[in-house]
């Protein structure tokens, strides 16, 4: 056999592990995206199954406040239609439409909580004082799994644009990811200290 | 030439090191469950919830620690619950089954950060719950070990599932500015004695923290093994 046939053949089989190994590290790190997005869903979920029991107590005290709550079963109507499957995670504009949707039920909770405020009796109820505590872990479980979720997106936005891997990377069709960007403490529930 | 380069490259690590001073820093993962950085504890009140701690994890291989810090620094409550968790990991990474106790002096701030393994026992409103009925009485009056070892015990009672779903209704429901009703009391009472007649070694021990004897705790610092516990921010905050 000609000697330089073997050494192409060499470079060939070389570059292939090397493709391999990139292409590799590429799922990899998608799929670490894929997991953080599925404990966002989670956590997202979590709260939306925490709301009709919470409106429910509340009702029972503020009857009136009847704009605040068709405010709340709105946003959450609304955010429960606007999912995202994990392969549309590089769709920026369905990204927005679920961000927005769940900062807006952000707000209108916001303002649920700032209502509460006029109803001592309420605040006074262990069953809504345990539904709040309940609350207040559920939007730190959602800054903390976003925060984490960026984290891993941010692992791998940077490898598919770094060189050599870009190449590989638009070739078997690994896009950019959406990060979260409000700062999710924005809209968290406030609490009143007297 | 190459003193020079030393030098200034210390130079230059000492700066960073001075300007990120100001914000909190979260320590190395401690060697022991009791991390007392504000001196509120006594050694023989720290010797006795290390042991109490450390038979726990012997037992049950869910690993409390308590950090007790001086101030937040400026920084927020939960953010920095959360970098400290996950710099120590407390629990068994196979069970992500680690609590941590935080509590920031200055800031009157504390804060119970369950792990994910833990979260359908140790629930946020229980956690919530913990704080308002054992940690921040104790903490108004300064009684700082009443307020630790008092909750450290209900917590170990509540993972334990020796509480029947009564009782922990009635827990989370307690109104939280009366005084003790007789029967929780009585509760607690029981509790405390199954907990003696199990763990006669473990309950004579938290006991006598109460008293400050000069005796040495022959179970001092060290893990029976463990780490690598996660959190996903479960857990409740609260003050005093």
């Amino acid at each position: 056999m000609k000697k330089g046939l073997l050494i192409t053949l060499g470079i060939i089989l070389l570059l292939g592990f090397m493709l391999s190994g990139c292409y590799n590290s590429l799922v990899t790190l998608r799929e670490a995206v894929n997991e953080k997005w599925a404990q966002v869903e989670n956590v997202y979920q979590r709260r939306m199954d925490l709301i009709p029991n919470l409106i429910a107590t509340v009702k029972g005290y503020a009857e009136h406040e009847k704009g605040t709550f068709t405010e709340v079963v709105e946003a959450r109507n609304k955010a429960l239609q606007t999912k995202i499957d994990v392969g549309s995670l590089n769709d920026e504009t369905k990204f927005k439409a679920f961000t927005q949707a769940q900062d807006k039920l952000s707000s209108v909770l916001s303002r649920l909580m700032v209502v509460v405020e006029r109803y001592p009796d309420l605040k006074a109820n262990q069953n809504f004082l345990a539904l709040q505590s309940q609350l207040e872990g559920t939007e730190n479980r959602i800054a903390v799994e976003r925060k984490r979720y960026n984290e891993a997106v941010r692992s791998y936005n940077t490898i598919i644009k770094r060189f050599p891997t870009n190449m590989i990377a638009s070739g078997f069709g690994f896009d950019k990811v959406n990060y979260f960007k409000s700062d999710p403490k924005a809209a968290t529930v406030p609490k009143v200290e007297f | 030439m190459k003193n020079i380069v030393k030098i200034t490259i210390l130079g230059l690590f000492i700066l960073f090191a001075v300007t990120t001073y100001a914000a909190f820093n979260v320590p190395d993962r401690p060697q022991s469950y009791v991390n007392d950085y504000a001196g509120i504890l006594n050694p023989s009140q720290k010797g006795s919830l290390n042991s109490f701690l450390k038979n726990y994890d012997i037992q049950t291989t869910n690993q409390i620690f308590i950090g007790i810090f001086d101030s937040l620094q400026g920084g927020s409550l939960e953010d920095i619950s959360i970098d400290i968790a996950e710099k120590w990991k407390p629990g068994v990474k196979s069970k992500d089954n680690g609590i941590l106790l935080l509590v920031f002096l200055g800031d009157r701030k504390t804060r119970i950060e369950v792990g994910y393994g833990l979260e359908p026992l140790l629930t946020d409103a229980l956690a919530s719950a913990v704080i308002t009925n054992e940690i921040s009485p104790f903490f108004r009056k300064s009684d700082y070990y009443g307020g630790i070892s008092g909750a450290v015990l209900k917590i170990t009672k509540i993972l334990s599932k020796d509480f029947s779903p009564e009782e922990l209704q009635q827990y989370t429901h307690r109104a939280p500015k009366q005084k003790r009703n007789p029967i929780v009391s009585l509760i607690m009472l029981i509790a405390f004695i199954v907990l003696a007649i199990r763990h006669p070694f473990l309950a004579l021990l938290l006991f006598s923290g109460g008293f400050s004897s000069g005796g040495r705790y022959s179970g001092g610092g060290g893990f029976s093994g463990g780490g690598g516990g996660s959190f996903g921010g479960g857990g409740a905050s609260g003050g005093w």
